[in-house]
């Protein structure tokens, strides 16, 4: 056996060494100009220090998330007030608060605690909304039966919480916080190289060090930057969520019926299989669990989303939260944003009187409707080829076992990659490949749009289509549905639901990304592109409050406005299309 | 006796789990004939539902082979109909548009579709009700639902796949004696049912000839047949009998 396993070992390093053995030169250079950066040999404390920041924004998530959910579970009156201000909350493009947060942590508590904090704030801001929506949604699920019987047995107050409630919030904190540490890792980034007012305020961790290397045009360390946070995401999600999957998967009330067994099938002629054994089951056992953990995290992600979303109370809940309220929290926001922002940029309160004539003076005002709808296209196109391609990569990859045994895990590893460290990359390349004409920058714009959008959208849709019902697929091949047929009568409708979904979340995604995007500082130029968040970032370098609050808050009503107008309305259509479980 | 309708020869089925392979179904053969109720009873896990699956060419049998008409089945064939216990009812559909669904999948012109639907839409007892949608249905309502949609493809066969079991007591009820009274009328399809079950009443209320399985693997270890007249008295000394002579098929097949 060990002989055996020896053989295997050197047979495969001996493959390897000669598949790469042609590029080895490239990687040579590459190695030697990662080995100069003096930065790389503190990228152990780099790792260090952006997890300890992602440990502590994710304590306060937890604390946070299971808060909510002993606060709903206990008070309905605390219920109702909680879900309509954590939809307005996570309806925030939380980077477009980042400058905002950041001056005012620094003026109060200078400049390292200060900036470490506001990070700290800001990646919990891109973390706690999923874990506590989740959190809510695990109370909610809890049978009402259950309820009377742990209340026959007398289990109340605190022994209700330790028995009942945390049992029951479980799982669906931990799908909960899987979404949040992928977030987490996207505000990572942006957090610690921060491009908002002069000079750039960086923090020590592995975002800095990657954003710092594509600023010096140092590819080499970006590569390597990257794939070392690639690695990190991927090392911590196996280490510490699939486990927690697997461990969690008990907790659950039963609602969604088991999933159909898969057919193991002999994917390599005998002979080769009986040589590649080991490696073989080693691989395709990673895959299977990594396969079996996504679909776990789609179709529960789909279905509890759904549930809240759809569950009668909280619909009357919203009903109830009229557009008056609404009008009325975003003029109190923006009070509470301007004394904030004065305070932070160490100006005095403006009056109401000098409010009203700051925006007479700034004629720019009057060009907001235009930037809103420049960046709503942007994202608007963004969105189309987003849902273009996850559809049909959505439709494709589900068809059957063996492509989704394939494509999942790419797409799993895939989305663990910041799309916003992707990004001076991609204009790079955009503006390399294009000589420099001015629609680069846009189209670099829009493809970062789709990176912060399209992975909302494939994991809802691929949970949907995992969602629907075996007996309803038999259902529709016993009556003769199939191709064309059977993705227009039986596949799209069912993925309906989980596309409106997807599109609210992609959509909040695509507004953070235009922040990031519009107002691009790399290779020692800038691109502006004109929109709501390249006015954002712009007012927030004047340092001036008013602008700063108004542009937030234009851009949070807009938000707002599309959730009321358009995601609402199909959400409500979609509960025609839900099956029951 | 007319011909069989469709046989299923030596049929066994395994399924691979994991490392080892589970026999699911052991040489079954049976076969069911034209005007006849077929009911296969056994507890869960005797692969009875399998075994149906394969019959409609949802599922192939490892060996073996299930013949409609002397023609092996490998894929859904328009002839054969189902019925799920869930329902299996498209919730985006209203009633009309579940009905006609195989229909449309087998291209039938759009008037000509309606016109079929309405008809069994009115057998079922749903007229007023098709243009809602099934979760504005009860359970009873649902299933006639599955029930007109299986019939509006003018099946020869007719599969239920514990056609009742979801339903309160008397609905089931209910809904056995009317489709035994369509079933009854020449001029309603299918000529043929052949039906899943483990109540043993139900079984004995509806069939002709009773296929008792046992589990794990499943095997064929009887055949009763029943020959009371319809509509049957569950009450009557004989019924009680043929009860009595099926539950003890199967709770001595237990103590094997």
């Amino acid at each position: 056996m060990a002989i055996w396993a020896k053989t295997h070992l050197l047979a495969t390093s001996a493959a390897v060494a000669f598949l790469v053995s042609p590029v080895a030169p490239q990687i040579q250079t590459l190695a030697s100009s990662v080995l100069s950066n003096p930065e790389t040999i503190m990228l152990p404390y780099f790792v260090l220090r952006s997890l300890t920041r992602m440990t502590f924004a994710y304590i306060l998530t937890l604390l946070f998330g299971i808060g909510c959910g002993i606060a709903f579970g206990f008070n309905e009156r605390v219920g109702k007030l909680l879900v309509p201000v954590l939809d307005i909350l996570q309806s925030i493009p939380v980077l477009g608060y980042l400058p905002a947060v950041l001056f005012f942590f620094i003026s109060t508590l200078g400049e390292p605690i200060g900036a470490e904090l506001a990070s700290i704030l800001l990646i919990f801001t891109g973390m706690a909304w999923a874990v506590a929506f989740g959190a809510i949604g695990g109370v909610q699920m809890i049978p009402r039966d259950m309820l009377e019987v742990s209340n026959a047995f007398g289990a109340r107050g605190w022994r209700y919480i330790r028995h009942i409630l945390l049992p029951a919030i479980f799982p669906e904190i931990v799908s909960g916080s899987i979404l949040a540490w992928g977030g987490g890792w996207y505000f990572l980034t942006a957090c610690e190289y921060l491009t908002f007012g002069k000079p750039a305020r960086t923090l020590p961790g592995i975002g800095y060090y990657l954003f710092n290397s594509v600023m010096v045009g140092d590819t080499a360390s970006a590569i390597f930057g990257l794939a070392v946070l690639t690695g990190l995401v991927l090392v911590i999600n196996r280490l510490v969520w699939h486990p927690l999957i697997d461990y969690s998967e008990k907790y659950r009330f039963e609602t969604i019926a088991p999933p159909i067994v898969t057919k193991k099938k002999a994917a390599l002629p005998a002979a080769l299989r009986r040589y590649s054994k080991g490696t073989y089951e080693l691989v395709s056992r990673a895959i299977h669990r990594e396969r079996v953990y996504l679909d776990h995290l789609a179709t529960s992600h789909h279905v509890r989303r759904f549930q809240l979303s759809a569950s009668q109370s909280l619909r009357r809940l919203r009903g109830r939260y009229h557009h008056l309220n609404y009008v009325v929290s975003l003029v109190a926001l923006a009070g509470v944003l301007i004394t904030l922002l004065a305070f932070a940029f160490r100006t005095p309160i403006p009056s109401i009187r000098d409010i009203v004539q700051e925006l007479l003076s700034h004629s720019e005002i009057l060009r907001l409707p235009v930037y809103a709808l420049k960046s709503a296209l942007r994202l608007g196109a963004g969105y189309a080829i987003a849902l273009g391609w996850t559809l049909l990569a959505g439709l494709y990859v589900t068809r059957s076992k063996k492509l989704s045994r394939i494509f999942i895990p790419i797409f799993d590893v895939a989305q663990s990659v910041p799309a916003l460290a992707l990004f001076p990359f991609m204009v790079q390349f955009i503006i390399d490949a294009s000589g420099g004409q001015p629609w680069a920058v846009e189209m670099a714009t829009i493809l970062l749009v789709i990176t912060g959008m399209q992975w909302y959208l494939l994991f809802n849709i691929i949970g949907a289509i995992h969602a629907v019902p075996t007996d309803v697929v038999e259902a529709a091949t016993a009556y003769g549905a199939r191709g064309l047929a059977y993705s227009q009568h039986i596949l799209l409708p069912a993925i309906f639901p989980g596309v409106v979904i997807g599109s609210i979340q992609a959509w909040g995604g695509g507004w953070n990304a235009s922040i990031a995007s519009e107002y691009i500082t790399f290779g020692g130029r800038t691109y502006i592109l004109e929109g709501l968040g390249s006015f954002l970032d712009l007012s927030s370098q004047i340092g001036d409050p008013t602008l700063v609050a108004i542009s937030l808050i234009s851009m949070t009503t807009i938000i707002l406005v599309l959730n009321r107008l358009v995601w609402r309305r199909l959400l409500k259509k979609t509960e025609k299309f839900r099956f029951e479980y | 006796m007319s011909a069989p309708v469709v046989e299923v020869r030596h049929v066994s089925k395994n399924f691979i789990r994991g490392e080892e392979e589970l026999t699911v179904l052991d040489d079954i053969s049976l076969e069911a004939r034209e005007r006849e109720i077929l009911c296969i009873v056994g507890p869960s896990g005797c692969g009875k539902s399998t075994l149906l699956r394969m019959i409609d060419g949802l599922d192939h049998p490892t060996m073996g082979e299930i013949l409609f008409r002397g023609e092996q089945i490998n894929t859904p064939n328009p002839k054969i109909s189902i019925i799920f216990q869930t329902f299996a009812l498209l919730p985006w559909k209203t009633v009309l548009d579940n009905v006609e669904f195989g229909l449309e999948m087998h291209g039938i012109p759009k008037d000509r579709r309606k016109e079929i639907a309405m008809k069994f839409i009115r057998i079922v007892g749903l007229e007023g009700f098709e243009n809602s949608y099934p979760k504005e249905l009860s359970g009873g309502m649902k299933q006639r639902v599955g029930i007109a949609r299986a019939l509006a493809t003018d099946p020869d066969v007719l599969l239920m796949d514990e056609p009742f079991s979801a339903l309160d007591a008397l609905t089931a009820d209910t809904l056995r004696r009317e489709v035994l009274e369509s079933w009854s009328d020449p001029s309603i399809p299918p000529d043929t049912i052949i039906m899943v079950t483990h109540l043993v009443q139900e079984a004995v209320f509806m069939a002709d000839r009773i296929i008792v399985m046992s589990p794990r693997p499943g095997r064929i270890i009887g055949e009763v047949k029943v020959k009371l007249e319809r509509p049957r008295n569950v009450k009557s000394e004989e019924f009680f009998e043929l009860q009595d002579e099926v539950t003890s098929m199967i709770s001595q097949s237990k103590l094997r």
